[in-house]
């Protein structure tokens, strides 16, 4: 099995490779040898020494492994997490839709469940921080927040 | 504008109440992120940057530099009470601080730890003060050739003081480089890398890129993880400011030392406030009369960490303002901002934009002098400020985190920016790579490629130029002694296994 350091010098270098190819077609300067792909491809090539260096490192290395300590991978953790993935892409796709009232409650009600906050504290806690931060944001700070399916009650909101 | 002019024109904006208040508000905000543990001093500032937005730039650098102070200095507070550092610059002493508590010396370890960050502090503000303006006379002359080689020394910098292994903290340079070549090159205008999306066309927008590498990949950690085992948290009773005058006096070198180093290494690109702890800690212990003392609560220990990472801040803000280079990841987005408000640091900033340098710098003095006060409050009101559930806490931090991606551009595009730097921040500290250097490398990218390719042109291709005026000289056999040197200390492991093996 290869160490996650291995893993990744793995991508880096696969990444690095991916990053010359495409800025070799990148066109020059006029009167210059060099253009836009000169910078892009320095680094690559420097971090595909770099990979080579972290697999070669990881592979003389006398430390187990880079991650000090095995991530959780019980069902509880993951859900967590996936809820924290869908709570923002909830907030980035439906955000301008519902607008940020309904989607902000949603997101942080959702999460603070997933956290084991009690249903109706997530739900008072969600309700209260949105409005107080949609108060503060498009009231005393003039910052304008969507307000989507409620755009009929703006002059209130 | 006269310097002090410029500097009592300053002074008579910042004691506006409305700004007086907003550093109290900020000083507040600062204390109870950086009191908790996980939640960093930066990411307080970048969760700050959507409340800057509607703020004139003076009041919002104000705030900036408000909540920084108070947030390192906070993170003492869950470090002395409970072994927990609440930011990484509490890191180094929090052992020395947490045998105080035990021997039921907390609420003076806490003093110490006030006292000795005033101190450091406005030390700090008085190098800024003074350094920045002369650094700023001389850089004036710099042509891009300097600002390249000095680009180049800063990233190498940051590289070479990483705490990590510095090839993962190269690694993680080159990447905050290539993602800084995302978007139209400054050269002939062509897009790299946008895959046909015209929201990358202006490049990564490096404060939701903050936001996600530092808030919300630690909200992912915490979901993962959950609140972990909690010891138990010791009560700050006790006179906290008595006897504090005898012990600085009879530490006043300690205290000297550690504000000046302090203040050197801040002005590290990449060298943060956590990093001059350590190394204060360490230079203070083996150079104290009593060392055998260290670890068992002994109060030195506090004096020139306690100081060198409040004095880091300020440092920090000196190649911020007269370079563009920032100095931590705090004066990183401080530049996002100046940029967001029509401001370009660099030396021109201190006669066209005086009033503005002169209040960062009148912020620091008041910020720190505030600090005694509301220290003494958050160290009364610790125990409270511990006890905030941190599943609440997370997903508050969670909507802010949203809110501070969107508000900038009001583009829910920045919140998917967001998102992919806190997956990728996520990943990388579990692996063990930092990720200050990735947002050095985002932001001096554009200013490094910038200036390579002007001096290029002006070289008309040739490499001589690039060395041939006195200080591009003397900047480029620098950078290139350090690449050495890293070069070396790659290779060295290495090499010693082979010759292990081999013999």
């Amino acid at each position: 099995m290869l160490s996650s350091d291995r893993w990744i010098a793995l991508v880096l270098a696969a990444l690095a490779i991916s990053i010359f190819l495409v800025s070799r077609n990148f066109p020059t300067m006029a009167g210059l040898s060099v253009g836009p792909g000169l910078f892009p491809m320095v680094l690559s090539l420097a971090l595909l020494g770099a990979s080579a260096f972290l697999a070669l490192n990881s592979r003389t290395s006398s430390e187990p492994d880079s991650t000090e300590e095995a991530l959780p991978r019980d069902a509880r953790s993951l859900l967590r997490v996936l809820t924290v993935l869908a709570a923002c892409g909830l907030f980035a796709g439906l955000g301008k839709v519902l607008g940020f009232l309904i989607v902000g409650f949603l997101a942080v009600a959702c999460l603070m469940i997933a956290f084991g906050v009690k249903l109706w504290r997530a739900l008072l806690i969600s309700g209260v921080t949105v409005l107080l931060l949609n108060l503060f944001f498009v009231k005393v700070m003039r910052i304008p927040l969507p307000l989507g399916v409620l755009a009929p009650l703006g002059g209130w909101l | 504008m006269d310097p002090i002019s410029a500097s009592l024109s300053a002074l008579s904006q910042l004691l506006q109440p409305k700004i007086l208040m907003l550093m109290v508000l900020a000083s507040v905000f600062g204390i109870v992120v950086g009191a908790m543990p996980g939640l960093t001093a930066t990411m307080a500032i970048a969760l700050l940057v959507p409340i800057t937005f509607a703020l004139d730039p003076i009041a919002a650098f104000a705030v900036i530099v408000t909540a920084t102070a108070m947030a390192i200095f906070a993170g003492d507070i869950p470090g002395v009470l409970m072994r927990i550092p609440g930011t990484p610059a509490s890191a180094a002493y929090t052992d020395e601080s947490f045998a105080m508590t035990k021997k039921g010396q907390g609420a003076f370890a806490l003093g110490t730890c006030v006292t000795t960050s005033v101190i450091g502090g406005l030390f700090g503000t008085a190098v800024l003060m003074f350094a920045a303006p002369a650094i700023a006379r001389v850089a004036v002359q710099f042509s891009s050739y300097e600002y390249l080689w000095l680009g180049l020394l800063g990233l190498t910098a940051s590289v070479f003081v990483a705490g990590a292994s510095v090839l993962k903290a190269l690694i993680a340079m080159i990447l905050g480089l290539l993602i800084g070549c995302i978007g139209i090159d400054v050269a002939v205008g062509y897009p790299r890398f946008t895959f046909g999306s015209s929201d990358l066309l202006d490049g990564v927008n490096f404060i939701p890129a903050m936001i996600g590498l530092f808030a919300f990949s630690e909200i992912l950690r915490y979901a993962l993880r959950g609140d972990g085992p909690q010891g138990r948290t010791y009560s700050a009773n006790g006179p906290i400011f008595k006897g504090q005058g005898a012990l600085l006096w009879k530490y006043r070198w300690n205290l000297l030392r550690g504000s000046s180093i302090g203040t050197f290494i801040g002005a590290l690109p990449g060298a943060g406030a956590d990093i001059a702890a350590w190394v204060t800690y360490g230079l203070g212990r083996k150079l104290s009369k009593e060392p055998e003392k260290f670890g068992t609560g002994h109060a030195e220990g506090l004096v020139d960490a306690g100081a060198a990472n409040n004095a880091a801040i300020s440092g920090a803000w000196i190649p911020a303002l007269v370079f563009a280079i920032p100095g931590d990841s705090v004066t990183a987005i401080a530049i996002g901002i100046l940029y967001m408000k029509g401001l370009t640091p660099g030396p021109q900033i201190f006669t066209q934009q005086a009033p503005l340098v002169y209040a960062i710098f009148w912020a620091f003095i008041i910020a720190n002098l505030i600090m005694w006060p509301l220290a003494w409050i958050a160290i009364k009101a610790s125990g409270r400020i511990l006890r905030t559930p941190r599943n609440i806490l997370m997903s508050i931090v969670f909507l802010f985190a949203m809110l501070g991606a969107y508000a900038i551009n009001n583009s829910f595009f920045d919140v998917g920016v967001m998102l992919a730097f806190g997956v990728l921040g996520f990943v990388m500290e579990e692996n063990k790579f930092p990720i200050a250097p990735v947002i050095l490398g985002l932001v001096l990218g554009r200013m490094i490629e910038d200036h390579f390719m002007s001096s290029m042109m002006k070289a008309s291709g040739q490499w001589l130029p690039f060395f041939d005026r006195p200080l591009a000289a003397a900047l480029a056999t620098a950078t290139i002694i350090v690449w050495i040197t890293l070069i070396w200390r790659g290779l060295s492991p290495l090499l010693k296994t082979r010759i292990a093996k081999a013999g």
